[in-house]
Protein backbone atom coordinates (compact mmCIF):
# COMPACT_ATOMS: atom_id res chain seq x y z
CA UNK A 1 0.00 0.00 0.00
CA UNK A 2 1.45 3.57 -0.71
CA UNK A 3 2.42 5.13 2.01
CA UNK A 4 0.49 8.65 2.62
CA UNK A 5 2.44 11.87 4.29
CA UNK A 6 -0.04 13.52 6.09
CA UNK A 7 0.53 17.13 7.05
CA UNK A 8 -0.14 17.86 10.95
CA UNK A 9 0.03 21.40 12.35
CA UNK A 10 -0.03 21.29 16.08
CA UNK A 11 -2.35 24.12 17.36
CA UNK A 12 -4.07 25.18 20.93
CA UNK A 13 -6.99 23.13 22.21
CA UNK A 14 -10.19 24.47 22.01
CA UNK A 15 -13.47 22.58 22.35
CA UNK A 16 -17.06 23.49 20.50
CA UNK A 17 -19.35 25.16 22.61
CA UNK A 18 -22.69 24.78 23.02
CA UNK A 19 -24.39 26.63 20.67
CA UNK A 20 -22.14 25.20 17.78
CA UNK A 21 -23.07 21.67 18.79
CA UNK A 22 -26.52 22.69 18.27
CA UNK A 23 -25.85 24.32 14.89
CA UNK A 24 -24.16 21.06 13.93
CA UNK A 25 -26.55 18.08 15.41
CA UNK A 26 -29.02 17.81 12.99
CA UNK A 27 -30.61 14.00 12.98
CA UNK A 28 -33.27 14.71 10.33
CA UNK A 29 -29.97 14.73 7.55
CA UNK A 30 -29.48 11.56 8.53
CA UNK A 31 -33.00 10.22 8.30
CA UNK A 32 -33.36 12.02 5.14
CA UNK A 33 -30.26 10.65 3.33
CA UNK A 34 -31.45 7.19 4.58
CA UNK A 35 -35.00 7.22 3.03
CA UNK A 36 -33.51 8.80 -0.03
CA UNK A 37 -31.22 5.79 0.02
CA UNK A 38 -34.61 3.57 0.33
CA UNK A 39 -36.65 4.77 -2.74
CA UNK A 40 -37.01 2.72 -5.05
CA UNK A 41 -34.98 3.97 -8.40
CA UNK A 42 -37.65 5.28 -10.73
CA UNK A 43 -38.52 2.70 -13.86
CA UNK A 44 -37.05 3.88 -16.94
CA UNK A 45 -39.27 5.17 -19.65
CA UNK A 46 -38.75 3.25 -23.19
CA UNK A 47 -38.81 6.08 -25.53
CA UNK A 48 -37.01 8.46 -23.60
CA UNK A 49 -34.37 11.23 -25.31
CA UNK A 50 -32.02 9.59 -27.06
CA UNK A 51 -33.61 6.03 -27.36
CA UNK A 52 -36.60 7.59 -28.41
CA UNK A 53 -35.40 9.19 -31.62
CA UNK A 54 -32.96 6.08 -32.26
CA UNK A 55 -36.55 4.10 -32.37
CA UNK A 56 -38.76 6.76 -34.78
CA UNK A 57 -35.40 6.63 -36.95
CA UNK A 58 -35.66 2.48 -36.97
CA UNK A 59 -39.71 2.73 -37.36
CA UNK A 60 -38.94 4.90 -40.67
CA UNK A 61 -36.53 3.11 -42.01
CA UNK A 62 -38.92 0.12 -41.80
CA UNK A 63 -41.73 1.94 -43.64
CA UNK A 64 -39.93 2.99 -46.35
CA UNK A 65 -38.45 -0.26 -47.14
CA UNK A 66 -42.31 -1.76 -46.87
CA UNK A 67 -43.23 1.05 -48.86
CA UNK A 68 -40.16 0.14 -51.47
CA UNK A 69 -41.09 -3.29 -50.82
CA UNK A 70 -44.92 -2.91 -52.27
CA UNK A 71 -43.71 -0.65 -54.58
CA UNK A 72 -41.34 -2.57 -56.60
CA UNK B 1 -25.86 -4.42 35.55
CA UNK B 2 -22.86 -4.38 33.29
CA UNK B 3 -19.86 -1.59 33.06
CA UNK B 4 -21.77 2.33 32.39
CA UNK B 5 -20.96 3.63 28.96
CA UNK B 6 -21.34 7.22 30.56
CA UNK B 7 -22.76 8.12 34.19
CA UNK B 8 -26.11 6.70 34.43
CA UNK B 9 -26.08 4.29 30.99
CA UNK B 10 -25.58 1.09 30.96
CA UNK B 11 -23.93 -1.18 28.25
CA UNK B 12 -27.49 -3.46 28.31
CA UNK B 13 -29.27 0.13 27.97
CA UNK B 14 -27.15 0.75 24.62
CA UNK B 15 -27.53 -2.21 23.27
CA UNK B 16 -31.13 -2.34 23.39
CA UNK B 17 -31.21 1.11 21.76
CA UNK B 18 -28.90 -0.84 19.08
CA UNK B 19 -31.94 -3.00 18.63
CA UNK B 20 -34.52 -0.71 18.34
CA UNK B 21 -32.71 1.11 16.06
CA UNK B 22 -32.31 -1.96 13.48
CA UNK B 23 -36.02 -2.57 13.29
CA UNK B 24 -36.42 1.33 13.05
CA UNK B 25 -33.87 3.53 12.17
CA UNK B 26 -35.35 6.68 13.81
CA UNK B 27 -34.61 4.98 17.53
CA UNK B 28 -31.18 5.66 16.28
CA UNK B 29 -31.15 9.09 17.31
CA UNK B 30 -30.79 8.37 21.15
CA UNK B 31 -27.04 7.01 20.32
CA UNK B 32 -27.05 10.05 17.60
CA UNK B 33 -27.42 12.35 20.51
CA UNK B 34 -25.69 11.07 23.08
CA UNK B 35 -22.11 10.37 21.01
CA UNK B 36 -22.74 13.49 18.71
CA UNK B 37 -20.61 15.81 20.76
CA UNK B 38 -17.42 13.61 21.34
CA UNK B 39 -17.56 12.49 17.43
CA UNK B 40 -18.24 15.95 16.26
CA UNK B 41 -15.34 17.97 18.44
CA UNK B 42 -12.84 14.90 17.33
CA UNK B 43 -13.53 15.84 13.68
CA UNK B 44 -13.28 19.20 14.15
CA UNK B 45 -10.16 18.98 15.98
CA UNK B 46 -8.79 17.44 13.31
CA UNK B 47 -10.45 19.99 9.91
CA UNK B 48 -10.31 23.09 12.26
CA UNK B 49 -13.81 23.76 10.14
CA UNK B 50 -17.37 23.91 11.66
CA UNK B 51 -19.28 23.20 8.53
CA UNK B 52 -16.76 20.78 6.92
CA UNK B 53 -16.73 18.60 10.83
CA UNK B 54 -20.75 18.40 10.56
CA UNK B 55 -20.87 16.94 6.81
CA UNK B 56 -18.13 14.63 8.01
CA UNK B 57 -19.86 14.01 11.59
CA UNK B 58 -22.92 13.37 9.54
CA UNK B 59 -21.24 10.76 7.08
CA UNK B 60 -20.00 8.60 10.02
CA UNK B 61 -23.67 8.35 11.81
CA UNK B 62 -24.88 7.51 8.39
CA UNK B 63 -22.52 5.23 8.00
CA UNK B 64 -22.91 3.64 11.70
CA UNK B 65 -26.33 3.45 10.96
CA UNK B 66 -26.70 1.43 8.20
CA UNK B 67 -23.82 -0.83 9.16
CA UNK B 68 -25.03 -1.42 12.65
CA UNK B 69 -26.10 -4.47 12.34
CA UNK B 70 -21.62 -5.30 11.59
CA UNK B 71 -21.90 -3.82 14.87
CA UNK B 72 -20.13 -6.40 17.81
CA UNK B 73 -20.91 -5.85 20.96
CA UNK B 74 -18.36 -4.44 23.09
CA UNK B 75 -17.43 -3.76 27.28
CA UNK B 76 -16.61 -0.34 26.45
CA UNK B 77 -20.49 0.59 24.11
CA UNK B 78 -20.46 1.96 21.06
CA UNK B 79 -17.94 4.68 21.37
CA UNK B 80 -15.02 2.91 20.32
CA UNK B 81 -16.76 1.31 16.83
CA UNK B 82 -17.62 4.87 15.94
CA UNK B 83 -14.35 6.56 16.70
CA UNK B 84 -13.15 3.88 14.36
CA UNK B 85 -15.72 5.35 11.50
CA UNK B 86 -14.39 8.41 12.17
CA UNK B 87 -10.65 7.77 12.07
CA UNK B 88 -11.29 5.85 8.27
CA UNK B 89 -13.52 8.91 7.82
CA UNK B 90 -10.75 11.28 7.90
CA UNK B 91 -8.32 9.03 6.79
CA UNK B 92 -10.11 9.05 3.18
CA UNK B 93 -10.91 13.24 3.53
CA UNK B 94 -7.40 13.62 3.99
CA UNK B 95 -6.06 11.65 1.38
CA UNK B 96 -8.46 12.93 -0.96
CA UNK B 97 -8.42 16.71 -0.28
CA UNK B 98 -4.63 16.73 0.79
CA UNK B 99 -5.36 19.30 3.71
CA UNK B 100 -3.16 19.45 6.97
CA UNK B 101 -4.86 18.07 10.16
CA UNK B 102 -4.83 19.97 13.19
CA UNK B 103 -3.84 18.19 16.39
CA UNK B 104 -5.08 20.68 19.45
CA UNK B 105 -2.76 20.64 22.29
CA UNK B 106 -3.08 22.33 25.77
CA UNK B 107 -0.18 23.52 27.39
CA UNK B 108 -0.52 20.33 29.72
CA UNK B 109 -0.44 17.58 27.43
CA UNK B 110 2.37 19.55 24.82
CA UNK B 111 5.00 19.74 28.29
CA UNK B 112 3.59 15.73 28.49
CA UNK B 113 4.48 15.34 25.13
CA UNK B 114 7.41 17.33 24.59
CA UNK B 115 9.17 17.42 28.70
CA UNK B 116 9.53 20.51 30.08
CA UNK B 117 11.93 22.50 28.16
CA UNK B 118 12.43 25.80 28.99
CA UNK B 119 14.92 26.98 26.44
CA UNK B 120 11.65 26.97 23.96
CA UNK B 121 8.24 28.81 23.52
CA UNK B 122 5.63 27.13 23.67
CA UNK B 123 4.62 27.85 19.97
CA UNK B 124 8.81 26.91 18.91
CA UNK B 125 7.41 23.57 20.53
CA UNK B 126 4.51 22.92 19.01
CA UNK B 127 5.91 23.54 15.80
CA UNK B 128 8.63 21.10 16.47
CA UNK B 129 5.92 18.93 17.65
CA UNK B 130 4.14 19.76 14.30
CA UNK B 131 7.46 18.72 12.24
CA UNK B 132 7.71 15.48 14.40
CA UNK B 133 4.17 14.48 14.02
CA UNK B 134 4.26 14.99 10.18
CA UNK B 135 6.69 12.21 9.55
CA UNK B 136 4.79 9.86 11.37
CA UNK B 137 2.77 7.63 9.65
CA UNK B 138 -1.28 7.86 9.59
CA UNK B 139 -1.70 5.25 12.07
CA UNK B 140 0.72 6.47 14.82
CA UNK B 141 -0.37 9.93 13.99
CA UNK B 142 -4.16 8.28 14.99
CA UNK B 143 -3.03 6.65 18.30
CA UNK B 144 -1.89 10.41 19.34
CA UNK B 145 -5.17 12.06 18.24
CA UNK B 146 -6.89 9.25 20.11
CA UNK B 147 -4.97 9.45 23.17
CA UNK B 148 -4.42 13.04 23.59
CA UNK B 149 -6.53 15.04 21.31
CA UNK B 150 -9.96 12.89 21.97
CA UNK B 151 -8.91 11.65 25.43
CA UNK B 152 -9.47 7.55 24.94
CA UNK B 153 -8.63 5.44 27.64
CA UNK B 154 -6.45 2.66 25.97
CA UNK B 155 -8.69 -0.10 26.26
CA UNK B 156 -10.93 2.04 23.77
CA UNK B 157 -7.92 2.79 21.07
CA UNK B 158 -7.22 -0.80 21.55
CA UNK B 159 -10.90 -1.69 20.75
CA UNK B 160 -10.64 1.22 17.71
CA UNK B 161 -7.55 -0.59 16.51
CA UNK B 162 -8.52 -3.89 16.77
CA UNK B 163 -4.96 -4.53 19.15
CA UNK B 164 -4.77 -5.82 22.85
CA UNK B 165 -4.41 -3.27 25.63
CA UNK B 166 -1.36 -4.16 26.31
CA UNK B 167 -0.01 -3.65 22.96
CA UNK B 168 -1.39 -0.86 22.72
CA UNK B 169 -0.07 1.18 25.89
CA UNK B 170 3.25 -0.38 24.21
CA UNK B 171 3.15 1.07 21.45
CA UNK B 172 2.04 4.61 22.40
CA UNK B 173 5.44 4.19 24.99
CA UNK B 174 7.57 3.27 22.15
CA UNK B 175 5.99 5.98 20.26
CA UNK B 176 6.43 8.89 22.86
CA UNK B 177 9.99 7.52 23.31
CA UNK B 178 10.95 7.83 19.92
CA UNK B 179 9.64 11.44 19.82
CA UNK B 180 11.13 13.01 23.41
CA UNK B 181 14.59 11.58 21.93
CA UNK B 182 13.99 13.03 18.29
CA UNK B 183 13.06 16.12 19.70
CA UNK B 184 15.64 15.98 22.45
CA UNK B 185 18.17 15.44 19.65
CA UNK B 186 16.92 18.90 17.53
CA UNK B 187 17.27 21.08 20.46
CA UNK B 188 21.02 19.89 21.01
CA UNK B 189 21.62 20.78 17.32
Amino acid sequence: MKEFNRKIQVTDSSQPDERELQEARDFSRIVTRLDEARKPLPKRKLYQSKQRWFFLAILLIILILLILLEVF
Amino acid sequence: MGKPVEPGYSVEQELSEIQASLKNPREFEKIYSRHFSTIYAYIKSATGDKNLAADLCSDVFYSALINLAKYTTSEMGIRPWLFGIAINRLRMFFRQSGRMMYVPIDDLKLQQLTEEDLSLEKKERRKQLSAYLSLLNEEEQEFVQLRFVAECSFREIALVKGISEEACKMRLYRLLERMRKSMDKDTLL
